[in-house]
């Protein structure tokens, strides 16, 4: 086996952080999402006449949720191309 | 197996400018679009009070889809973004569907070629089993050329696709918007109430660490809008790929092409265009 | 070279050993559920045992892939490159953590349907329909962890230190990213199938509003898959 120098090694180590980022990172917002979403259905059962609006906040609120993964995205995509 | 992660490309040079692009994305587009055409136009050209097949289809999809954004954006707006929620939805849903077709024109070349054989001796057919036919054919058969056509493929498993009526759900949102609350309402949707910006403070908008919240916001949402429907599509065809190598094509694995074709390309179908919907909603 | 095959057979032993945590926990909870509403309508027995069954079976498809996979890497113990003895082992943890989410969250509707039964047997139909759209949802998270790990499998054998540890962290990504994504799912479900039990006139309005909040809570786990077929495919 050739000889690793300590650049490669940064660059490997690197790829390995990404793929923990993204996969740590989905963690928390897809169970928060989950939370938004769930609540969501149990108040359209209360109340189906205000689906739209529960709708409309549910999308809006899951948006915001997402936020910490989109992060993680983009600390990813840094550590794979710009690393 | 070795061409699992290849894509197709071609290079088109315009205007001195060189575009790659992937030529069976462009021609499968082509054809969903032209199917659905030729469908719209049959099922016009029959309109009776009692439904035939084709129209009761496309009355199924108006209805749905008619109460869906009537019942969300009001009856006068929802009238006026009809006609788009429904063509991304026929599109989609066709460009979804359209991978769960065999490929026709091998099939019907191995056909011909088995045929063929019975009157020309240089055609070598191998039985190797009952659906697996192996074909030798010379190069100047008139049917030869039916192998060289692609196998049909969803459009939208390419990301430019979705990427591109993700841009296009955007724009036509952002464009509403505009349309809607004025430019500086539309401006002003991008701060937040903790901190409201009044008169001349609303000069140093970039200060306001809503008005980047909001900005990522809205290009986050047109890359999970896009990426939710490639990611769903190319997992659904990359494993019906895989599963059927691992069974060597002997056995067509139905249920992968049921759940993955039909059931999830008919979900991620209404989702995207449910969140369209939605997405025009907030702009009102 | 008994390195990569030491690699294979840990991976293998991971992607069952983890795969079949979640599944286990989310039978579990179904049972529990089932058990539950026995006591309340014992006259409804078989109507509850049946749906159980049916419930607990969509459950365990998150442990039949991870048994897939698990029975696919030991087949490929005589391997004698240490980059696919990597990759090997990154596919057992990519389909082994992946399985953790959605068999956890599809025992979460299954245990809503069976309480809403105990309430109401009459309206077993109706909860039935609706529990299974909302656990084949929530496979989701699974199916891609499934894609990937299979991808990883039939990987070239070829590549060096990078790509090696491009491969392992594919497996990171996909198999840890799953987990949210896939309990998230099934929290939906699970209300969702709680607002049908109270009243299935809403079940049409409810199955939209729950696809489409499923939808959204796996835009994390689609991210981790991008970024894993980009350390596949791109690096």
């Amino acid at each position: 086996m050739e000889m690793i120098t300590g650049e490669q090694l940064i660059k490997a180590l690197a790829l390995l952080a990404a793929g923990l980022s993204m996969g740590l990172g989905a963690v928390g917002p897809g169970i928060g999402e989950g939370f938004v979403g769930g609540k969501a259905c149990e108040s359209i059962g209360r109340r189906p006449d205000e689906a739209n609006l529960i709708t409309k906040t549910m999308i809006i609120g899951q948006a915001i949720s997402e936020t910490t993964g989109i992060y993680a995205l983009v600390v990813a995509l840094i550590l794979i191309f710009v690393v | 197996m070795d061409k699992l992660g290849e894509v197709s490309q071609a290079t088109l040079t315009l205007f001195g400018l060189s575009i790659t692009y992937n030529p069976i994305t462009f021609l499968m587009t082509w054809v969903v679009i032209l199917f659905i055409l030729v469908s719209a136009l049959a099922a016009r050209k029959k309109m009776s009070l009692v439904p035939g097949f084709l129209q009761s289809i496309f009355e199924l999809i108006y209805d749905f889809l008619k109460d869906i954004t009537l019942g969300t954006l009001g009856d006068e707006d929802g009238r006026k973004h009809l006609p788009f929620i429904i063509s991304l939805f026929v599109f989609i849903l066709c460009a979804n569907w359209i991978g769960i077709l065999p490929n026709v024109f091998a099939m019907f070349g191995t056909l011909l070629g088995v045929v063929f054989s019975f009157f020309d001796s240089s055609i070598i057919v191998t039985f190797n089993s009952l659906i697996d036919i192996s074909l030798s054919i010379p190069e100047n058969r008139w049917f030869s050329f039916l192998f060289d056509l692609p196998a049909f493929e969803e459009p939208t498993r390419s990301v430019n696709m979705d990427l591109a009526l993700g841009l296009l759900v955007f724009a036509a949102v952002q464009a509403y918007g505009v349309k809607n609350k004025g430019f500086w309402g539309y401006l002003k949707s991008y701060y937040n109430d903790p901190f409201p910006m009044k008169g001349w403070m609303a000069l140093f908008f970039f200060l306001n660490p809503f008005f980047y919240l909001n900005l990522i916001g809205a290009v986050a949402n047109v890359v999970s809008h896009s990426f939710r429907l490639f990611g769903n599509i190319f997992g659904g065809g990359m494993i019906i790929v895989i599963v059927s190598s691992l069974l060597k094509f002997f056995i067509v694995p139905v249920g992968l092409f049921a759940f993955f074709g039909i059931f999830a390309g008919l979900v991620q179908a209404f989702v995207f265009t449910m969140l369209a919907v939605t997405y025009i909603q907030q702009q009102q | 070279m008994l390195v990569s095959s030491l690699f294979s057979v840990i991976g293998s032993g991971i992607a069952m050993g983890l795969g079949s945590i979640g599944s286990a926990v989310g039978e579990g909870m179904i049972a529990m559920s089932a058990v539950d509403s026995l006591g309340r309508q014992p006259k409804a027995s078989p109507k509850i045992l049946r749906i159980m069954i049916i419930a607990q079976a969509v459950t365990e498809t998150a442990a039949i892939f991870a048994l897939v996979i698990s029975l696919l890497l030991l087949f490929q113990a005589g391997t004698d490159s240490l980059f696919k003895g990597v990759t090997y082992l990154s596919a057992g943890l990519a389909i082994g953590l992946g399985t953790i989410g959605a068999g956890l969250g599809a025992g979460l509707p299954g245990a809503a349907a069976m309480k809403g039964i105990g309430k109401q047997p009459k309206n077993s139909d109706v909860l039935t329909v609706h529990m299974i759209i909302g656990q084949a949802v929530t496979q989701t998270s699974t199916i891609f962890a499934l894609t990937v790990s299979l991808i990883l499998i039939m990987l070239a054998p070829d590549g060096g230190l990078l790509k090696m540890a491009a491969c392992l962290g594919a497996g990171l990504a996909m198999g840890f990213g799953a987990v949210g994504p896939g309990i998230g799912d099934g929290l939906v479900a699970r209300f969702a199938n709680l607002g049908v039990a109270r009243d299935p006139r809403n079940m049409g309005l409810l199955t939209r509003t729950m696809i489409i909040g499923q939808a959204i809570t796996e835009t994390t786990d689609i991210y981790a898959m991008v970024v894993s077929l980009i350390l596949i495919f791109v690096i």
